[in-house]
């Protein structure tokens, strides 16, 4: 039997199970169902704590989540970095640290067992939080009328009310915010977490009334306890607070606990009735409290020697929830209280929490005695003194002195503070009662660790990592990868552990003067369908695609309505009112979308459909002047002779015993074919053309000789070299655009003022003065070497390689004017000095495109 | 031809979790104005399917998904377009534009609540029911049928589904 | 999370949607007879009231239809409007 053990009684807690557990080095015993709060005092600690910035004595001061004073670092069996002492369920191996203000990270984050975070949704007819008498009442009669029902509760003990078919109780559940419509997170905590995602048809509030303490001098000493509290500590877990106790108490049920007290062998000397004018002007003691001195209501002051001081001024009903969704509140003068006053329509308040209290005489701080020893936020160190200088400073209102004072900020979030405080401001304004409510209240309602939060989509699955069907060909041939959007492509190839640079040289030297193999895949494709597909895409894009033969291809720009580029792809047309376009690999969803919006939205009456198909097909693509005979070794029924199968042409048949599309477009300037053929055969098709290429000398290449070998060519990539402030002029695409076939997306705003200066930034194409030199991408380009600060910026660097072909570094720039400045000089101000580049088109690779038919 | 399915690697995975990969379901997308639809027969009240030797799953008003026995790509199509001729309609092969994962025991619909938000409880969702949603960072149709429930998603996104079940699956 | 009324779908979650701005403004019939002024106004103005606002909203993970919904900008609520309206830009 520990000191403050009760021999009988607690109805919550199971004296056959004992609990070793240990607090601050010192190894203690509970029992199972204690909070470490209630173990802590059934081994008398009644101190213990110590507040976070004067460093004063403290104690257990409540019973509940509303706990300003104990908070301690759990380290074992969990880690948690701060929580209430009164909220900590005691179990075997529990080890706990007082901690007081910033909570610490692990000292060794790896011994630390993480509980497994589980998330579910759920959606209910009706959500109760608080599991007391009146929430019991609400989930039982919503059950009854056969309403799917969710009941919770943040204690871990909660009797469950007769029940219709579909109620789900959950105790150890708190809930930490309801939001719009109903949707509220709930917290469960056991030994794992399962954090619930509820959208409920109506939630109804019966979270109770939280215990209001008065402000008087030394009131922050331990033994200076809530009476609701110490009457909780006597019935829920068998402890005795004190050995000599008084009650201080606005309301009666504050008085009950006097006899709860008595009956647990507590000898209550004094009962001091504030509804009579009598007051405790203060509590005194070194580390703890011993001694009261009390005003009696003829002017005498008698002095009591107690352990315990059991002080009630009065019950807030628990709005937290209520308010952090727009609910009000109402001073209520007969309760001393704010009760709930008009909120969203599917959320109601049931209990206590509606204000069903028992009423009392308002008394926020008692007059006599040192204002800066009345403590109003225990856990912030704040007094009736603090408030007093916030108001004495100019500030009015609660919001401000809130700001001022932190009152209310700390962990607690002010549950005990917030409306002694705001009614503390008013009393010192001179303000009625009630005249302005307690500051804002957020969720979370109470803390929840982001492990929690996070749930299982972190880590590895925070975003999906895309692959292709040809991905473990590339793995296995020990590609390095790179991220383009969520998609893993193969960025490099490297031979026997060469860098990256060689690996780039080898692949790029294979594509111009053999063949090479990419996996292009990831580009976006959709199918468009109907018979206003030709003038719908005619709309979409900058050139005409409605006069595009059956069975040809031609590139297409698209632009946004301010008449930037956005994205850039082949359409092929498969039949007179079918076309298959194609567009980036991170385009694929933007342009579907955007197609399906101006066809719903603005064109209901074109009769067009899309579907996208990106997934359907894979694709390989073959590059280089030997592609030919690569792509007959690989086995095809089509006639890939140079005149029977033209550039920017397709052709529908086989390739290795598969359909597929094969597609004469190049990205590489070199002779190329790319094999569309369905997803499910393009790992075989792919190890058919690498298999069938190896007597050609096959490379495959990854998405960085891809960049460098349309760099060379002056193809752009959207997104690289544009960034959606570039028109199809700036990037010398007039040829594009054509202006005469009606209104297309964009048309309009390339004759803005500021889209046809002549100043703007244009694509061009830089030879750095030093052949080897690699211009940084992102490099500021500047027109005069003299040094002068500020420099006028003329324009950056927006692609840069070493090219093999070319033997020498090269690089694409967006240029202030740069259409007319082929030929000067432009200098990139670099860290390690500066480097000098001449400006030329941007095509310097076979400019007469003479490589393409192989 | 050896074909490849998207999770013709992660079977024992799939199993973990009472799951297996129903590989290369032959799919057509098919949209048509709704009237031509019902001449069909397809499904016009949203969000449901209807089954048979094949299913056709409610996408939108004027967007359907006919799911079919592996091999009958052609034939599906094929009667389509004769059926639909004279209509403004598109019909599409999809058959490996999404892998297919079925699902199945009592516990499946606690499995996808984990990430999924669609109110999947028996007296919302039940046999003939399909909706398109999110699974954690993956878009997903699902469609219940004969008590089992089948998870439609992009091959690439497939992976990241799996490992999700596995992830929110009980110990 | 708000709670989105598809008109064809029901009541969804609010992740399965993207918002797609202010109702009610078409394209316009005629570009090319609109000043520079007129243009920058329809590409770029958009009204930002306090209270009832008509929104476009996109279902994008859903039946991926556009719809129109009149939304309160300060209490988030969704007001009741005709489910049949055609989004207009």
């Amino acid at each position: 039997m520990t000191p403050g053990r009760l021999a009988h009684g607690g109805a919550w807690i199971d004296r056959s199970k004992p609990v070793l557990f240990t607090f601050d080095g010192t190894e203690l015993e509970g029992f199972q169902g204690d909070t470490l709060a209630s173990a802590l005092l059934a081994n008398g600690v009644v101190g213990g704590f110590r507040s976070p910035i004067l460093g004063r004595p403290r104690g257990i001061h409540a019973a509940g989540v509303e706990e300003p004073n104990g908070y301690v670092e759990i380290s074992a069996p969990w880690f948690d970095a701060i929580a209430a002492a009164t909220t900590v369920p005691l179990v075997d191996g529990l080890v706990a640290r007082s901690r007081a203000g910033v909570g610490r990270l692990p000292e060794d984050p790896g011994s630390v067992a993480t509980p497994r975070v589980a998330h579910r949704f759920v959606h209910v007819e009706v959500l109760v939080v608080g599991g007391g008498a009146s929430g019991r009442a609400a989930a039982r009669a919503a059950s009854q009328e056969g309403d799917r029902v969710l009941l919770v509760d943040e204690h871990p003990v909660l009797d469950a009310p007769a029940t219709g078919s579909d109620m789900t109780i959950l105790a150890n559940a708190t809930a930490l915010g309801v939001y719009d419509d109903g949707y509220a997170v709930v917290l469960e905590r056991t030994v794992d977490i399962v954090v619930w995602h509820v959208r409920a048809g109506r939630v109804v509030l019966a979270t109770g009334a939280i215990e209001r303490p008065i402000a008087l001098a030394g009131n922050d000493l331990p033994g200076v306890m809530l009476a609701g509290a110490a009457q909780t500590y006597v019935e829920r877990y068998g402890v005795r607070p004190g050995e000599r106790a008084a009650v201080f108490a606005t309301n009666d049920p504050g008085f009950g606990v006097a006899d709860v007290l008595r009956q647990a062998g507590v000898d209550v000397v004094r009962t001091v009735d504030a509804r009579s004018g009598e007051l405790v002007i203060e509590a005194l003691g070194a580390e703890r409290l011993e001694r009261i001195l009390v005003r009696t209501t003829d002017g005498r002051e008698e002095a009591f020697d107690v352990d315990l001081l059991a002080v009630s001024g009065g019950w807030n009903p628990n709005l937290g929830l209520w308010r952090s969704i727009g609910g009000g509140l109402r001073y209520d003068d007969e309760r001393a209280a704010f009760v709930p006053d008009g909120g969203p329509p599917w959320l109601s308040v049931e209990g206590r929490a509606a204000g069903d209290v028992p009423a009392g005489t308002p008394l926020w701080f008692v007059e006599h005695g040192d204002d800066a020893a009345k403590f109003v936020d225990l856990q912030r160190d704040q007094t009736v003194a603090d408030i007093a200088e916030a108001v004495g400073g100019g500030l009015r209102s609660v919001e401000h002195v809130k700001r001022a004072t932190y009152i209310g900020t700390a962990v607690d979030q002010g549950r005990t503070s917030g409306v002694l405080a705001a009614e503390t401001v008013s009393r010192l304004l001179g303000e009625a009662a009630g005249a302005q409510g307690p500051s804002n209240a957020r969720p979370p309602y109470a803390p929840a660790s982001y492990l929690s939060l996070a749930g299982p989509t972190r880590g590895d699955l925070l975003d999906p990592i895309r692959t292709t069907p040809m991905h473990p060909w590339h793995v296995a041939h020990g590609a390095a990868f790179e991220n383009v959007g969520q998609w893993k492509r193969p960025w490099f190839f490297p031979r026997d552990a060469e860098p990256m640079h060689r690996a780039v040289e080898r692949e790029c030297l294979a594509v111009r003067n053999g063949v090479g193999a990419m996996d292009a895949s990831t580009l976006g494709k959709i199918e468009v369908v109907g018979a206003d597909a030709p003038a719908f895409l005619d709309r979409m894009y900058t050139n005409r695609m409605s006069n595009l033969a059956v069975g040809s291809i031609r590139y297409g720009l698209m632009l946004g309505l301010d008449g930037m580029v956005l994205d850039d792809g082949v359409a092929m047309r498969l039949a007179e009112d079918r076309y298959l376009v194609t567009t980036t690999t991170g385009g694929a969803a933007t342009v579907l979308d955007r197609f399906e919006e101006w066809l719903q939205t603005e064109w209901p009456d074109l009769r067009v459909y899309c579907t996208s198909v990106t997934e359907q097909w894979a694709v390989v693509a073959i590059n280089g002047p030997r592609a030919r005979e690569v792509v007959s070794a690989t086995g095809t029924d089509v006639d890939v002779a140079r005149e029977a199968f033209p550039f920017m042409t397709f052709r529908d048949g086989h390739v290795a015993g598969v359909p597929a599309r094969l597609a004469r477009v190049s990205f590489s300037g070199e002779l190329a074919y790319e094999l569309h053929v369905p997803a499910w055969h393009g790992l075989e098709v792919w190890e058919a053309v690498m298999a069938a290429g190896e007597p050609f000398g096959i490379e495959p290449y990854g998405t960085e000789a891809m960049h460098v070998l349309r760099a060379e060519k002056g193809y752009v990539i959207v997104g690289q070299d544009t960034d959606g402030s570039v028109t199809p002029h700036d990037l010398g695409m007039d040829w594009i655009v054509n202006l005469s076939k009606g209104d297309f997306i964009g048309r309009r705003s390339l004759r803005r003022s500021d889209l046809v200066r002549t100043d703007r930034k244009q694509l061009v194409g830089l030879l750095p003065d030093d052949a080897r030199a690699l211009l940084p991408e992102g490099a500021q380009l500047v027109v005069e070497d003299t040094g002068r600060i500020p420099m006028p910026l003329a324009g950056h660097v927006t692609s840069s390689y070493q090219s093999a072909a070319l033997g020498r570094a090269f690089a694409l720039a967006m240029l202030a004017g740069g259409h007319e400045m082929h030929g000067t000089t432009v200098f990139a101000p670099l860290p390690e000095g500066t480097l000098a580049c001449t400006v030329t088109s941007p095509v310097p690779y076979d400019p007469d495109g003479e490589r393409r038919d192989g | 031809m050896t074909a490849r399915s998207p999770l013709a690697e992660r079977s024992a995975d799939l199993g973990r979790v009472g799951a297996r990969e129903l590989a290369f379901l032959s799919q057509i997308d098919v949209r048509v104005d709704p009237a031509g639809a019902t001449t069909l027969g397809f499904p016009t009240d949203p969000n449901t399917a209807t089954s048979g030797g094949r299913d056709v799953l409610w996408l939108g008003p004027d967007e359907w998904l006919i799911v079919g026995v592996p091999g009958a790509t052609t034939a599906i199509m094929h009667e389509l377009e004769a059926s639909l001729s004279g209509l403004h309609c598109s019909v599409v092969d999809v058959s490996a534009n999404r892998a297919v994962i079925e699902l199945a025991g009592p516990s499946r619909h606690d499995l996808l609540s984990s990430a999924c938000p669609i109110d999947l409880h028996p007296r919302s969702w039940d046999d003939g029911r399909c909706a398109q949603s999110v699974f954690g960072a993956a878009q997903v149709l699902l469609h219940e049928r004969e008590g089992v429930t089948r998870l439609f998603v992009r091959p690439s996104f497939a992976d990241y589904v799996v490992d999700l079940l596995l992830t929110v699956a009980p110990a | 999370m708000l709670l989105v009324h598809c008109p064809w779908c029901g009541p969804r979650e609010e992740v399965e949607f993207r918002y797609g701005g202010q109702a009610g403004i078409a394209y316009p019939t005629d570009p090319d007879a609109l000043s520079d002024e007129a243009w920058a106004d329809f590409l770029f103005m958009r009204d930002n009231p306090k209270g009832a606002f008509a929104e476009r909203w996109y279902h994008a993970a859903g039946c991926r239809r556009w719809f129109d919904a009149v939304r309160d900008t300060a209490t988030h609520a969704f007001l009741p409007a005709d489910h049949r309206d055609r989004a207009r830009r």
